[in-house]
């Protein structure tokens, strides 16, 4: 059984952030401290790689038989809460 | 499209299969055996380059179809730039140029250069195995190419799927009600009895709802249990062609909000006041904003605005006023961040330079086309005179003042028919009508003759055009709401004549319009919920039909029959007439609304009209005839007669000897209600009620005519109903001796013996 990582989902509701990459949801703190948990090496910076723009938000608990990860594409991704849609500009 | 397929159709040929465990492979091939981030970091690139390289092995069989975004997630960047190459040559036919030219494209990219480098180093077999090693995972990997996935199968889940479903949270918890159910779902992971829903979703679109993906309603209501954002009602499915629907994103709804940009307010104690954007927030939820504060001081506003306005129903509030320090004695200086400034801190809001700098959220502004009136810029530019520190503001006054006019020229609001004239350019001066009116082009038909074509100009170069004497109506600006009359022309301005408050005032031409093509918008006063027609009550107790709308002012007939421009503020209240309001006539006839009368007295002698409104002695009358005032005049009830011959039918319902009722005086019973069997005396009746005067209690009480009987009716309603004796006819069939066993024992008695 794979690793539990107690992490991921947003510690707090306050100054939430989404990846730009995988859009996986946290707040800025986490960001800063533990990085982007999909995109490590490609993980540009909380400023750079993160935005507060985004809306919705996806709870990921098993992506291998879901639907919804097959939709939005968060097969390979870890269990976490990702955005629906994120403004990249 | 033709090529996707044939390469589905070569797959099945060959009877290949997508194996399951295909991402597995994929990362095991790709990572080795370690699994730490520095490695993965290490081999990303190096993966890249070999996908780099089975392109180029595979350039002359057409099926190149990469698949990066399979292998890992954070390559999407580096294929995105190769994905154009590779449409050139997937999607039509390649000559060798073409071909030669994607190589040498290739070349030049510096990770086809490193890759290079790294085939030399490798022998001719090694290059062999491992081009047929990639060939074969990259031919597998066709059939997950994204864009296929989102047409061919991933737009309705399929039964096998789990499905949606669909419950309530708190409102304004959505978010924390998500992150909840996956707290919840990771900590019993951890415990070894996860849950077994599969994923949960909010929508920005669809407000406290949650959807949740899970096979079986019954996981929901597991995954749900306990927790206090969500309730544990209602849970419905959602039906598989609409689940997609909940993954769109309606990006129409998202507001953007510029520095510099007006904006008006429309709820809170700034309801309707314009404000300048001066600080977007990050998250776009609200924007910080410098208006006019609308502080109350101890003295408070003038009573009389307050009074007028609680009538309407709105709270109090304080008038525009430019904050000023020496007024309050606890100002502090303080630092703030937001805007790098040093502020003025009074009762948790930052001043500076008598503007109020405060945070709004996007729900209480208006954003589209929000242009202040001249007198509120102006205001904002130059605020106040006796502010030492506010002499200066940041913007520079005269640029403001050109952006706004920029502005405010851009909002001519032009409709088919306007009559307009072009301001710049060699046409200057040559007026015309609008005939069409595209985006920023208007089409207009010019005046002359002599000029045959319809021109078409651009919106900046003309303004609307009006001449001294016509009758306009303002629709924006600080008069918005007057009528009157055009006096003069000077400019892009006119002077109007009001009709209502018969003065004159200055107004742009273009916030005019004629009056004739706006009738229906002067009909209401909603601010005020005034009708025309409306029968009103002024404070001096004086009573009148509304016959026009201005802003401020309402133009009435009042009961007296003179016509009269009253202010909106001296409006007591409006008269809802009721349908059986009726009145005596000249003859002692009741009338009421609706019924056709004839005056019989006073100069309008022998008019006939219909009863439009009536107010105590004063009846609202309409007659064609009285054109001035809509066909409104005021008769007194005593002038006017019913015209019951003519009408014939009131005649018989309102005979004349109506006027007291019999009842009036007479001694009765209450047999209904709380007083039921005590005696009273009638004292009034008013249509189906009376006025009783209990006998053995001095009260009056109100009944209905049906729950009393006259005490005389009583005794007449009684005699009658006397008991009938119990005799003669036998009610049961058992006194009636029809058994035939009874005669014949009677008979039976004279028994043979009895003759002995």
């Amino acid at each position: 059984m794979e690793a539990v990582n107690l992490k991921t989902p947003p510690s707090s509701m306050r100054k939430l952030r989404a990846c730009l990459i995988c859009s996986l949801i946290k707040t800025e703190e986490q960001f800063y401290q533990e990085g982007c948990d999909n995109c490590a090496t490609a993980f540009d910076g909380v400023d750079g790689g993160t935005t507060p723009n985004f809306s919705g938000m996806i709870s990921m608990m098993d992506p291998d038989s879901s639907w919804v990860a097959r939709y939005k594409r968060l097969q390979k991704l870890v269990p976490g809460c990702y955005a629906v849609d994120v403004q990249k500009d | 499209m033709a090529t996707r397929n044939r390469t589905k159709k070569e797959d099945l040929e060959d009877g290949f299969s997508l194996p399951d465990d295909y991402d597995e492979v994929d990362n095991d091939e790709l990572f080795g055996d370690g699994g730490s981030d520095f490695e993965e970091e290490k081999s990303a690139p190096k993966s890249n380059k070999r996908l780099k390289k089975t392109k180029k092995s595979r350039i002359k069989n057409k099926r190149r179809k990469v698949k990066e975004a399979n292998v890992n997630q954070f390559f999407d960047e580096f294929a995105d730039e190769d994905d154009d190459e590779e449409e050139d040559d997937v999607g039509g036919e390649i000559n060798e140029e073409e071909r030669q030219k994607i190589y040498e494209r290739y070349d030049q990219n510096k990770f086809g250069q490193r890759s290079k480098n790294m085939y030399a180093e490798m022998s001719e077999d090694d290059l062999e195995d491992y081009a047929k090693n990639l060939e074969s995972k990259y031919n597998r990997d066709v059939e997950l190419d994204p864009e296929e996935d989102d047409e061919a199968r991933n737009i309705y889940p399929t039964r096998a799927d789990p499905t949606l479903w669909l419950v309530k949270c708190k409102q304004g918890c959505e978010r924390e009600a998500c992150v909840c159910l996956m707290n919840k779902y990771l900590h019993l992971k951890k415990q070894g009895k996860p849950l077994s829903i599969i994923s949960a979703t909010i929508s920005d679109k669809v407000q406290s709802h949650l959807y949740i993906e899970a096979y079986k309603e019954v996981h929901v209501r597991e995954a749900i249990r306990g927790l206090n954002l969500i309730f544990q009602r209602d849970c419905i499915r959602i039906k598989n062609e609409e689940t997609a629907s909940v993954f769109e994103i309606d990006k129409a709804s998202k507001i953007t909000l510029k520095k510099g940009q007006w904006v008006k307010l429309n709820s809170g104690l700034h309801s309707g006041d314009y404000a300048k954007v001066v600080g977007v927030d990050d998250s776009k939820d609200g924007c910080y904003l410098k208006l006019i504060p609308r502080i109350k001081t101890e003295t408070g506003p003038d009573p009389r605005i307050v009074k007028n306005r609680k009538k309407i129903g709105m709270p109090e509030r304080a008038p525009l006023k430019f904050f000023n320090k020496e007024e309050f004695s606890d100002v502090v200086e303080k630092y703030n961040g937001m805007f790098n400034k040093q502020m003025l801190y009074w009762n948790r809001n930052y001043y500076r330079k008598g503007f109020l700098y405060k945070y709004f959220n996007i729900k209480n502004i208006e954003t589209d086309n929000v242009i202040p009136p001249r007198a509120i810029l102006e205001k904002f530019l130059r605020p106040g005179e006796n502010h030492d520190e506010v002499d200066h503001s940041d913007e520079d006054p005269e640029e403001e003042m050109e952006k706004w006019k920029k502005l405010a020229s851009e909002n001519i609001l032009l409709t088919k028919g306007d009559k307009i004239k072009v301001i710049s350019g060699e046409l200057q001066n040559l007026t015309g009508k609008v005939i069409a009116i595209e985006k920023k082009v208007v089409t207009m038909k010019p005046d002359i003759e002599d000029i045959p074509d319809n021109l078409d100009l651009d919106i900046s170069m003309i303004s609307k055009h009006f001449e001294e004497g016509d009758h306009v109506y303002v629709v924006e600006g600080e008069y918005e709401g007057e009528k009157g009359m055009i006096t003069k022309v000077k400019g892009g301005r006119c002077i109007i004549f009001s009709d209502v408050k018969q003065r004159e005032f200055i107004a742009f031409l273009n916030n005019c319009k004629l009056s004739s093509q706006v009738a229906q918008l002067t009909s209401s006063n909603i601010e005020h919920g005034y009708n025309v027609f409306d029968l009103i009550v002024t404070t001096k107790r004086m009573a009148g039909i509304v016959l026009a709308i201005e802003k401020e002012s309402l133009k009435i007939l009042t009961q007296n029959g003179n016509v009269q421009n009253i202010d909106v503020n001296d409006v007591s209240n409006k008269v809802i007439q009721k349908n059986n309001v009726s009145t005596l006539d000249h003859d002692g006839n009741f009338v009421s609304v609706g019924d056709p009368v004839r005056v019989v007295e006073g100069p309008n002698k022998n008019l006939k009209a219909i009863i439009r409104n009536i107010h105590q002695n004063s009846i609202f009358l309409y007659n064609k005839e009285f054109l001035e005032t809509f066909g409104y005049f005021v008769e007194n009830n005593k002038n006017i007669a019913m015209r019951g011959e003519e009408s014939g039918k009131r005649n018989m319902t309102a005979p004349n000897n109506k006027r007291r009722d019999p009842l009036i005086g007479k001694i009765v019973t209450i047999c209904k209600g709380e007083y039921k069997g005590f005696e009273a005396r009638v004292v009034d009746t008013i249509e189906r009620t009376v006025k009783l005067e209990l006998f053995f209690k001095s009260k009056i009480i109100q009944l209905r005519k049906s729950d009393i009987i006259e005490k005389d009716k009583i005794q007449e309603d009684k005699r009658p109903v006397k008991m009938e004796p119990r005799h003669v006819v036998p009610k049961t069939p058992a006194y009636q001796p029809n058994s035939p066993g009874y005669s014949y024992n009677n008979s039976g008695k004279e028994s043979p013996n009895g003759g002995l």
